[in-house]
């Protein structure tokens, strides 16, 4: 007996040193389905973006361009031609071979009039596709649009196969380096190695999205071992427990989040830019951000994020000045008492920082209403349907000036000299102008004061020590766990 | 004079006392941030804290004290203002109207009363006005229950007999004989039934569903206080025990009524 149980003690060695290759990982928010082209949930984008899908370029973790399914492309001289040179060999998880059939009916789908892509108008200036052969193509776009190669590294902008689209929302057939598996409702996502990957394989064999929205749950599991990252974790309060134990690693970095207090602006008397600006003097954005994000977010003054091309700091236009926010207020014709409903998403900086700005507002005589909204109820009640005063939220896009320049859109800002300054920035193809009109969009949005900008949303993370490769910033939303490893 | 009593008392005219206070004095404002002195420990600034909006706890406390027993006060009387007229009205009449009336009860007895209370609130919205209704909805099987027991045993006495005899309408003996007979038990009944509505309400609130900040209520200081267990365990030590002494002292209080009002326990 003891001879076998030594025995068999030595077989099992190995095993057990062999070092760990899967990883769990998890996250706030479980994804209403699995198809990031016909969604806005950030949810989708972190299971999938990079992991599952693939676009022609890809954003990498400092929010640079980077070839994806496209390994080079050229541009026209007029900036209305992109020639994009497709890789070979490429095959989506069905099968199915990627070819320039694939990318015309990609762009084709998501710019169609039924299209439901959540960022339906950057496919707008996409006039058509050509295939010269099946390893090139040539998107040609009605006018030059500056962004174009970032917006089609976006995860709204990737390649879907004719086969698999209509069943992607349950079962997601990409290019990536990991395919679907499992699916359990309520609790996790599990993706595994897509062993005829085309480039470098993963490292990882396996990765498990877990679905865990409770902060203190959140903690718990990090704690126990039961995820091993939590690369968006919800409760900063407990930071400091992580920092003092060196099991893990705690990583603060940026988002393109910029968290607003959205306004809608067809209702009275949101229409009004007084209404507006008072309520921007009436928030104190330190407050806000010592209070719900632990001090880790930096003020912003319009929509745009310190760091980006262009970026200009408009963070003193505002400052916090309630005497003044009740003069305009007056102005205005509010009188003291006047009500206000905020509504509020699952995520602490809108459901606790709620509370902050009702606070806030209360010292200038406004007394506000909060309205919690699960995910699905505020996608439909105030993102369709617009049926409400102000909301709490983080645009987790990258540089999407353009959503202040749509036709409809959920706050209803509609500023035609904005909208002009953004064709001519769409328009513009000279670098130095670029950032002359985008310094422009941003003094307007500020001017205006179309939401109430309050903060950056910072990516603050904590991960197992020995986990290497995770993306410290998150330039676009998601989790690209394609480099992810353990260390020796 | 029962020490069950007096505790009782004495525990619910603190709560009650509190709740009037808050009304027209509290420290700080309940809903007044003050970020730079977050989770401060108990002290002469704040008696029992801040927490982590820098919120002060006491003022907290008070406020939702307030809150806590408007829900719990409305809920009782829309169990009993319901409750016991039907109760009665199955004493007085018998027959198939008591019968409709007790398998009535006992469905709604079948449902899991605080679950039911989550689905309707989750359904109608959440909010204070919500839950009053959705706890009151479940006292009212408990108060049909109470007074029809009771008045059965009434409409046997002598008394009534006699009343009957005399020529005395059902109506009126329900009104002016049985009532008042029932009405110690009653009393009983509902302080027993304000103590389950203070944690029902607590616990509607601890998940989301009762009363909506900026008001503050003891059963979300609780929910907010568990991401802070470890920094700041005192914030849940608070609210937790405003729960613990309010229901336990109605429900000394009620103890110590029915000992006092029930004359076969009289004297024991």
């Amino acid at each position: 007996m003891r001879g076998l149980s030594v025995a068999a003690a030595l077989f099992l060695l190995p095993a057990m040193a062999q070092a760990k290759d899967t990883l769990s990982v998890g996250m706030v928010l479980e994804p209403p389905h699995l198809d990031v082209t016909a969604g806005a949930a950030a949810a989708i984008r972190e299971v999938t973006y990079a992991n599952l899908y693939e676009g022609l370029t890809r954003i990498d973790e400092k929010g640079e361009i980077r070839p994806g399914l496209a390994e080079s492309w050229t541009v026209s001289e007029d900036g209305k031609a992109y020639t994009f040179k497709l890789r070979a060999g490429v095959l989506f998880h069905d099968g199915t071979p990627f070819d320039c059939d694939v990318v015309k009916f990609s762009y084709g789908r998501a710019a169609a009039a039924d299209s439901v892509n959540a960022q339906k108008p950057l496919f707008a200036a996409i006039a058509k596709t050509e295939c010269p052969d099946a390893r090139t193509a040539v998107v040609m776009l009605s006018q030059p649009t500056a962004s174009f190669l970032f917006n089609m590294g976006w995860a709204d902008a990737s390649m879907i196969s004719p086969k698999s689209a209509a069943t992607n929302k349950i079962n997601p057939v990409g290019t990536g380096p990991f395919k679907f598996k499992n699916w359990a409702k309520g609790d996790r996502v599990e993706l595994v190695r897509n062993p005829d990957y085309w480039g470098e394989k993963a490292k990882l064999s396996a990765v498990t999205f877990r679905f865990i929205a409770d902060p203190t749950a959140a903690t718990a599991a990090m704690l126990a071992g039961d995820v091993d990252a939590f690369p968006q974790f919800p409760a900063p309060e407990a930071l400091d427990q992580f920092k003092a134990d060196k099991r893990f690693t705690v990583n603060v970095g940026s988002t393109a989040g910029k968290i607003v207090m959205a306004l809608n602006e067809s209702r009275k008397p949101f229409d009004d830019v007084r209404v507006r600006r008072a309520l921007a003097y009436a928030i104190d954005r330190k407050q806000y951000i010592d209070g719900i994000l632990s001090g880790f977010g930096q003020p912003i003054g319009s929509h745009y994020m310190p760091g980006d091309l262009g970026y200009v700091d408009l963070v003193g236009a505002y400052p916090y000045d309630p005497a003044k926010a009740r003069a305009l207020l007056a102005e205005a014709g509010i009188k003291p008492g006047f009500t206000m409903t905020i509504t509020t998403p699952p995520p602490g900086y809108a459901r606790k920082g709620g509370e902050v700005i009702a606070a806030l507002l209360e010292q200038v005589g406004i007394t506000v209403k909060l309205a919690p909204m699960e995910w699905a109820q505020w996608l439909d009640i105030v993102f369709k349907q617009y049926n409400y005063d102000a909301t709490l939220i983080a645009h987790v896009e990258p540089r999407d000036l353009g959503i202040y320049a749509r036709d409809s859109y959920y706050f209803n800002y509609k500023n035609p000299e904005y909208r002009a300054i953004y064709d001519k920035y769409l328009a513009a193809t000279d670098p130095a102008a670029q950032i002359a009109l985008l310094g422009q969009l941003q003094r307007k949005l500020s001017d205006d004061e179309a939401n109430v900008f309050i903060s950056t949303l910072p990516k603050i993370g904590v991960w197992n020590a020995r986990l290497r490769g995770m993306w410290g910033n998150l330039p676009v939303p998601s989790n690209d766990v394609t480099a992810a490893h353990w260390a020796e | 004079m029962k020490p069950s009593l007096v505790v009782g008392g004495a525990l619910t005219a603190l709560l009650v006392g509190m709740a009037l206070l808050s009304l027209v004095w509290t420290p700080y404002s309940p809903t007044g941030i003050d970020i730079l002195h977050k989770l401060a420990p108990p002290s002469a600034t704040h008696l029992l804290g801040s927490d982590s909006l820098g919120r002060d706890v006491l003022s907290m406390i008070m406020a939702g004290a307030r809150n806590s027993i408007a829900v719990s006060v409305i809920a009782v009387a829309v169990g009993a203002g319901i409750g016991v007229p039907l109760g009665c009205l199955a004493a007085a009449k018998g027959g198939m109207v008591n019968e409709v009336t007790m398998r009535a009860t006992d469905l709604a007895f079948a449902f899991p009363a605080l679950l039911t209370a989550v689905m309707i609130t989750a359904l109608a919205g959440p909010g204070a006005t919500n839950a009053m209704i959705a706890i009151g909805i479940f006292n009212i099987p408990v108060f049909t229950r109470v007074a029809r027991g009771a008045a059965i045993v009434i409409w046997q006495r002598d008394f009534v007999m006699a009343a009957r005899a005399v020529g005395k309408t059902r109506w009126a003996i329900a009104v002016g004989d049985v009532l008042p007979n029932i009405a110690a038990v009653l009393l009983v009944q509902m302080t027993i039934q304000f103590a389950l509505g203070i944690i029902a309400d607590a616990g509607l609130s601890y998940v989301g569903l009762g009363t909506q900040p900026p008001q503050p209520s003891w059963g979300r200081m609780l929910n907010d206080a568990q991401t802070y267990i470890f920094r700041a365990p005192l914030l849940a030590v608070f609210p937790g025990a405003a729960i613990t002494l309010a229901v336990l002292g109605l429900n000394l209080l009620g103890d110590g009524l029915r000992d006092r009002l029930d004359p076969r326990l009289r004297g024991r």
